[in-house]
């Protein structure tokens, strides 16, 4: 029976754990409150080691908290994070998103930085600022950063955070063998801009009922043995893993001949991990990829892709990576067309009037469960100091 | 009055590359996969690639034989995909021929747009080139090689047709 409009915005007959208020995905000011409450206080990837392999190698970063970030490998090979903005009148001092050089220099007025992040020249200092001021009150603002779990730097805002291994604890166990036996490359990286709220796309990934959106995903994980044996397991910190699966790409025409694996891993193995607040880790038989969003505005989002193999590849192992990982994952590959679809979709429904968002599967944690975007809003509302459910008195209007 | 003049051998052959060019491209425009695999020769390969700033890097974003091409457009039926349209315009740049005149590689400047099905909005999708590798054949020039060598990478959500 078709609802009436105050049954479509009523609450839905489950614990509140169990729906989400829609605007939560839709409201400016609960999305300012995201970027300080949650992105400007966790620990977020910003690129991959391999990405800035040579020292004075660069790469910006536009953080999820709203600040232009740099990662730099300095002349002592660390790897550093400084704000992308000169000291001096706030310039952005690096514009290209990799490169390398030995001093970073504004434009503007040619003050420049070494990659430590020290002031090493100012034009005509000592005629502009006399004794009053020096090198030494302009250094880059520094930003904590730790590389690990595969090779990723990832940067923390906030100085009082967790560590990094604190800040993921257990999540990525299942899969820290392939990540860290052998160096990874980053082979393949693009952004996707979608008219959306980031949660959508991070819901996507934590849950697998949309599996029937995929004729891909059906034919060579719904319908093969073990899929709804696969079981999530929720983190602290609101990171979930989803356990893991042998695909048959040969249930899809045009996908046989795939052999190659990673480290660790048994042949066509699919594992995944969600990382709170909004990143994945996704390793399916040849090839990694790496979900990140960055969200623009509560209804705009980038979401930055990587695929990744081993560095050590061969030419030929690496095209067959580069082959697989896009048949599925790629801007022109069979999945990824599809989950974009789908939160392009409700990033278009919704809206003043819209229905809570209903997260109520239960399936004992196993494949279909929703368990994993639950636990998500459990950390979610617990950051934010708000039930991700709303204050129950149909605010999101009707 | 008007004056007429003979187009070289060399015109002609322009011509007649990008006439084929052209009308492939109306082909994709259509979605008439068919007559466009009809056009592609036996030993066609397919790659969209584009070069990353970010990682430095050429990528291939899609490297596909006539097999792969074939397969692909008859799974699109089973795939939920964006239904918006995709028009392409096109400026055939270069032709270099051979010298029997019997294979040709064309450069072209490709803009693809995408239009809403629900109200018409268009907007631009990609920006990149055609690096196409022909030969003439008893039924007229056909595609051995077709690298679409994109400028865009933000492709927004994508989509599982052919550029």
């Amino acid at each position: 029976m078709a609802r009436t409009p105050a049954q479509w915005t009523s609450q839905p007959p489950v614990p509140s754990t169990h729906y989400v208020d829609p605007s939560v995905y839709t409201d400016p000011q609960i999305f300012a409150e995201e970027r300080e409450k949650i992105f400007a206080k966790t620990w977020f990837l910003a690129c991959h080691e391999s990405e800035i392999p040579e020292k004075y190698d660069y790469r910006t970063f536009r953080h999820p908290a709203g600040r232009n970030l740099m990662i730099v490998r300095g002349d002592d090979m660390q790897v550093r994070a400084f704000y992308n903005v000169c000291p001096h009148r706030g310039n952005t001092i690096l514009y290209n998103p990799s490169g390398n050089a030995k001093h970073l220099i504004c434009i503007f007025h040619a003050f420049a930085f070494d990659s430590r992040g020290s002031c090493v020249d100012i034009p005509r200092e000592k005629a502009g600022y006399q004794e009053r001021l020096s090198k030494d009150d302009f250094g880059l603002r520094t930003v904590r950063c730790e590389t690990g779990f595969g090779g990723f730097v990832y940067v923390a805002l906030d100085e009082s955070v967790e560590s990094l291994s604190d800040f993921i604890g257990h999540a990525l166990d299942g899969m820290l063998e392939s990540l860290n036996m052998e160096p990874l490359e980053v082979f393949s990286f693009h952004r996707a801009q979608v008219d959306t709220n980031f949660k959508l796309w991070h819901d996507t990934n934590s849950e697998f009922y949309h599996d029937y959106m995929h004729y891909h995903n059906r034919q060579t994980s719904m319908l093969q043995p073990g899929y709804f044996e696969r079981r999530y397991t929720p983190f602290k910190n609101g990171h979930a893993e989803v356990g893991d699966q042998i695909v048959n790409y040969e249930a899809y025409e045009g996908y046989k001949g795939r052999d190659l694996s990673f480290p660790g891993m048994k042949m066509n193995q699919w594992k995944m991990v969600d990382l709170f607040p909004g990143m994945t880790y996704n390793l399916r038989g040849s090839s990694l990829r790496i979900d990140t969003v960055m969200p623009v505005s509560a209804t705009s989002t980038f979401v930055e892709y990587r695929g990744l193999g081993l560095k050590r590849d061969t030419p030929d192992e690496r095209a067959k990576r580069v082959h697989d990982y896009n048949s599925i994952w790629g801007p022109f590959g069979r999945n990824l067309h599809e989950d974009l679809l789908g939160v392009h979709g409700q990033g278009k429904a919704l809206g003043r009037g819209q229905t809570y968002i209903v997260q109520a599967r239960e399936e004992d944690r196993t494949i279909h469960d929703e368990i994993g975007m639950r636990h998500f809003y459990a950390e979610w509302s617990a950051r934010m100091g708000r039930p991700s459910s709303g204050n129950g008195n149909g605010s999101h209007g009707g | 009055m008007a004056v007429e003049t003979l187009a070289s051998g060399e015109d002609r052959a322009f011509r007649s590359v990008s006439e084929f060019l052209y009308r492939a491209c109306l082909m994709l425009d259509a979605r008439n996969f068919k007559d466009w695999l009809d056009v592609c020769a036996e030993g066609f390969t397919y790659v969209i690639c584009a070069f990353s700033p970010e990682i430095r890097r050429d990528m291939v974003f899609l490297d596909l034989d006539l097999e792969g091409m074939t397969t692909l457009v008859k799974h699109l039926p089973r795939h939920n995909t964006d239904q918006s349209t995709f028009t392409r315009h096109m400026t055939v740049y270069t032709a270099e021929f051979d010298a029997p005149g019997t294979t040709c590689k064309a450069l072209s400047s490709v803009a693809v747009y995408r239009t809403e099905l629900d109200g018409g909005t268009t907007h631009l999708f990609a920006l990149g080139r055609y690096h196409d590798t022909l030969k003439m054949t008893p039924g007229g020039w056909r595609f051995t090689a077709r690298e679409v060598r994109l400028e865009t990478r933000n492709l927004g959500i994508g989509t599982h047709y052919p550029l």
